[in-house]
């Protein structure tokens, strides 16, 4: 697995959505869950993909013709790395919010 | 085709899918249709024949495509209104004019390439690299004969103009993509600084030179025979208008030149974003209040000539205004690394 070059705030939300659904999580979830556009999840879910963090498959969904749809799922040092980078990132939050209140 | 053939079917399968269920999700298929392009036109390919580049060589297809554009837009103010000087005058900026046209198509063509085909440029980088190649074409729109239909029935409004503030809008467009924030010890800035002042003072004088004496006041020699009343006339109608061209230049290069030196006493003292929009923001200028006195002489004289500049100075101006902008726009510390190690 790689480092990522980047971690933008878009990134963290991605993160975090794949971290809270658990399991293999469909690219439209994604999309909802973080409230960030296609345009910026798309190229993030491929980044993590090229990267090591993610792997994706196809759903297996006999009962629904056509298309199918991909889900994403972490690889174990993925998990850890994004449960890592998310942690920090709500822990810098939080303090940064107690410095503005005192 | 924007994507690699070893991930085209499974990207159309899934945004296909994606499409299908959009309504399903809560998501508008607008969004996935525009999510598909933007990843299609940004991601970078993972086809194992692109290098990775590093910032440096990325940084150099950014410059070149930045010189490419930049370059193009100087063209608009040594549009040729007016007369020539002679005919060697005319061939010789008919050289200079041809040698800088085939600079920007190699540098254009060169950062694409490269930009293009670096597996680590970031999609904002490769964008805005697009985008300066696109603008850099400007000038073939004026060359194209197309852009400059005679006779004038607006000059403003002509195709060729308004290539231009298209090509000048897209460079505005692919800096605010590259923004980055810049890095760097004072003395580092100050240095950076006192680099665009100088040039851009350099552009000023040559400009002013050029304007003021090849335009308007040099003696009137034409590279093709016109009668001596004809010659009169133009010399005449010349004349008539000089004070306004004046005014028009000295109010230009003044306020070109406060905004060049403000901009490099900001840019010592300050981050050096600042400084760059500014010194940015003096090159446009000094680069449209040229662009202005040409198209004095476009809309006064009532036929368009061969040429009214002097070859040398306006190159001179030219490769000048473009170091001020690339000095103010490229020219940065490295970024400072980013904080991935907690994820290694």
């Amino acid at each position: 697995m790689e480092p990522l070059s980047r971690i933008t705030p878009a990134t963290l939300d991605v993160l975090a959505v794949l971290l809270d659904s658990g399991g293999p999580t469909w690219g439209l979830a994604v999309i909802k869950g973080s409230g960030r556009p296609a345009g910026s999840v798309y190229p993030i879910l491929e980044r993590l993909e090229r990267s090591g963090w993610v792997t994706s498959a196809w759903a297996d969904e006999p009962e629904r013709p056509g298309p199918r749809r991909r889900y994403y799922e972490f690889t174990d040092d993925g998990a850890r790395a994004a449960r890592g980078v998310v942690n920090a990132a709500r822990t810098a939050a939080v303090s940064s919010r107690r410095v503005a209140l005192s | 085709m924007l994507l690699p053939a070893s991930g085209r079917e499974r990207y159309r399968e899934q945004w296909l899918a994606d499409l299908r269920d959009a309504p399903e999700a809560g998501v508008r298929p607008a969004s996935i249709a525009w999510g598909a392009v933007a990843f299609a036109l940004t991601t970078p390919h993972p086809w194992p024949s692109h290098p990775r580049l590093g910032e440096p060589a990325r940084r150099v297809a950014f410059g070149l495509a930045f010189a490419s554009a930049a370059v193009g837009l100087t063209h608009y103010p040594a549009v040729e209104f007016g007369w020539a000087l002679s005919s060697a005058a005319v061939a010789a900026k008919g050289m200079v004019d041809g040698l800088v046209l085939l600079f920007q198509i190699v540098a254009g063509v060169a950062a694409v390439v490269i930009v293009t085909g670096a597996q680590d440029a970031g999609g904002r980088e490769r964008a805005s690299v697009w985008l300066l190649a696109l603008a850099s074409a400007a000038p073939l729109v004026a060359a194209s004969g197309a852009g400059n239909p005679d006779p004038y029935p607006d000059p403003y409004a002509a195709p060729a103009n308004l290539a231009y503030v298209a090509a000048a809008a897209l460079v505005v467009v692919a800096l605010v993509l590259r923004r980055t924030r810049a890095q760097g010890a004072r003395a580092d800035r100050r240095r950076v600084a006192l680099v665009t002042a100088g040039l851009g003072a350099v552009a000023v004088v040559a400009y002013g030179l050029a304007a003021s004496i090849w335009f308007s006041r040099a003696p009137l020699v034409t590279d093709f025979p016109v009668g001596s009343e004809f010659h009169a006339e133009w010399l005449a109608m010349t004349t008539s208008f000089e004070a306004h061209v004046d005014g028009v230049l000295i109010v230009s290069a003044l306020v070109a030149v406060g905004i060049v030196a403000a901009a490099a006493i900001v840019g010592a003292r300050r981050p050096a974003a600042e400084f760059r929009v500014a010194a940015t923001g003096a090159g446009f200028l000094l680069l449209f209040g040229c662009l202005t006195l040409s198209q004095y002489f476009a809309l006064a004289l009532p036929q368009p000539g061969l040429a009214g500049a002097s070859p040398i100075l306006l190159t001179a101006a030219r490769l000048a205004l473009v170091g001020t902008v690339i000095a103010a726009v490229v020219i940065r510390r490295p970024a400072p690394a980013v904080r991935t190690s907690i994820v290694a």
